[in-house]
């Protein structure tokens, strides 16, 4: 920080990011809470711890290996080597406080609640059945490496899906959300639906929440710890001229935006979806809720660069397609999501950065970085700007929504999972399912208030045998 | 092919980011109509829930849908996560 307007940057971004930090914790006051609202009152304690231990194993993981991939990672394996991250390492002077550094700690932390984001996302879909031992293992595998993995890939401006592919996804449609909607379609999946949920001729039965309203508001809280989320994806203040005669805020491709621009954006996005949802759904509380988050998830991949009646109407196409895809998948596979994640995070997620690939097709994704980037040599033109920028381009984001959905969501859990059920550690016993995984030990969430039995609580007593 | 910028080297040069500038009149047209359309389908949507209600109420009875801590006697998809 030689002079002042040096350190004011520097002071103002490390504030910045500070803030957005603090907004995102709210994400998860939201997730906590809509998970809580949405499991039977049997299973309201257990859930909230399941949830909960995500947050400090995730910090630990990231702090020993996460930061470090981001760093190190984004040209293996198609763009070079492993680049030089050192000062990224657990024991690395920079990684703690440190006179000569003020930004690495704070951006560090926005990264920190991106990766709980992403972890938290699967938490919701496998509810009331899996063990946590095994939750925990998948928040660490998502956490702390398969979605930092693809950051360092297709978030990082030097990443070689950006640099090759032309990659383009400002908000995360596929780096935090495809990715965990494929995570989490993988382990339900494996795991298998809640007992009773399908019946004997595959019709799908309703397992109410115990607490519908909680469950909005969490969603709610989530909306806006989502306001943090957006601007963590930012660099708030960056001389673009190069000389000190032009500055403005970037996204995390170091291309030029404003935050009033994404302000809009993030606002006709989620009407979008907001109105889609509460359209397609009948005015359904869960998915209307559901569809504003949806929207904004659809839109995100392009939302540093569209109109916001652009983002408003790529919302409610977004959503409209996802509570389709949602309502077929589970009829059709009898996939038991219990709160529609793969809905709002995968099937919008993935939609959304398909569609940024048409809707901005021809912009630059980031600055051409230096490097030994031979594919693009062998580019037929598609995937680079006559001024030599990767470009963005259909194809380039297609393959880069599989790659987040299917090659680093979806594969490695279902691996993993697969590997856990044959060692018997990823379900709970049936049992312990059918009396409630609070009964044997924490008790009853609402000691004083008598309960009552479902028709599905009914259905359910069908299913145990002494 | 290029539906907005292709170049980031003048940033300062640069005014609108989005695609399809200079088509703004026809967004904002498609944003008017969508509009309306909302208004229209929730209204209908709306009084439909109404006379289906109605209909449910004729059939068990006041005294019945009045009993609130019986809890579920109305339809059983009324709030839920996962079906509609």
């Amino acid at each position: 920080m030689g002079d002042g307007l040096s350190a004011l940057t520097t002071i103002f971004t490390e504030t910045y990011y500070w803030i957005t930090v603090v907004l995102m914790f709210l994400i998860h006051v939201g997730f906590v809470t809509y998970e809580v609202g949405a499991s039977r009152r049997k299973n309201v304690l257990h859930t909230i711890m399941k949830n909960t231990m995500l947050i400090p194993l995730v910090t630990v993981t990231f702090y020993l290996f996460g930061w470090w991939i981001y760093f190190a990672l984004p040209n293996v394996p198609f763009g070079g080597d492993f680049s030089d991250a050192g000062w990224a390492l657990p024991w690395a002077a920079e990684m703690g406080p440190n006179m000569t550094d003020h930004l690495l700690g704070v951006f560090w932390a926005a990264f920190l609640l991106f990766s709980w984001t992403t972890a938290s996302i699967v938490s919701g879909a496998v509810i009331e059945r899996i063990k946590t031992s095994a939750f925990l293992v998948f928040a660490v595998l998502i956490g702390s490496f398969t979605w930092i993995l693809d950051a360092a890939w297709g978030w990082h401006p030097g990443g070689w899906m950006v640099q090759i592919l032309g990659y383009h996804d400002a908000y995360a449609s596929g780096v935090v959300h495809a990715i965990a909607g494929g995570s989490a379609l993988a382990i339900v999946i494996v795991l298998g639906p809640r007992i009773g949920k399908f019946g004997p001729n595959g019709e799908v039965r309703t397992i109410k929440p115990h607490n519908p309203w909680l469950v909005t508001i969490g969603l709610f809280l989530i909306f806006t710890g989502f306001w943090g989320f957006y601007a963590a994806c930012n660099a708030p203040i960056l001389d673009l001229s190069g000389d000190g005669t032009f500055f403005s805020a970037t996204s995390i491709y170091l291309t030029p935006t404003t935050l009033s621009g994404i302000t809009l954006n993030f606002l006709l996005s989620f009407s979008g979806g907001l109105m889609a949802a509460y359209l397609v759904s009948k005015g359904n509380p869960f998915w209307t809720y559901s569809g504003g988050l949806g929207g904004i998830i659809a839109a995100s991949a392009g939302n540093d660069l569209y109109h916001p009646i652009q983002a408003f109407v790529i919302g409610g196409v977004g959503v409209v397609f996802m509570y389709v895809i949602h309502h077929w998948v589970e009829k059709r596979f009898k996939i038991d999501d219990a709160v529609g994640a793969i809905a709002v995070h995968g099937y919008a997620g993935f939609f959304g950065v398909v569609v940024a690939g048409f809707m901005l097709w021809g912009y630059p994704a980031a600055d051409p970085m230096h490097g030994d980037y031979s594919l693009r040599e062998i580019s037929i033109g598609m995937f680079v700007t006559e001024g030599g920028s990767p470009m963005i381009n259909p194809l380039g984001n297609f393959i880069g929504a599989i790659i987040m959905f299917w090659v680093l969501g979806f594969l490695p859990c279902y691996v993993v999972a697969r590997i856990l059920k044959a060692f018997n550690m990823l379900r709970i016993p049936e049992k312990v399912e059918l009396a409630g995984l609070d009964t044997h030990e924490l008790g009853d969430a609402y000691p004083y208030h008598a309960p009552q039995e479902t028709e599905f609580e009914s259905i359910e007593r069908t299913y145990a045998k002494d | 092919m290029s539906t907005g910028l292709s170049s980031y080297s003048n940033p300062q040069d640069i005014g609108a980011l989005y695609p399809g500038e200079g088509v703004e009149w026809l967004m904002v047209i498609v944003l008017f109509v969508l509009w309306i359309l909302f208004h229209i389908f929730q209204i209908s949507g709306e009084e439909k829930e109404y006379r289906e209600a109605l209909k449910l109420y004729e059939q068990v009875g006041m005294k019945r849908a009045m009993h609130h801590s019986s809890g579920n006697i109305a339809r059983e998809d009324e709030v839920h996560i996962g079906e509609k």
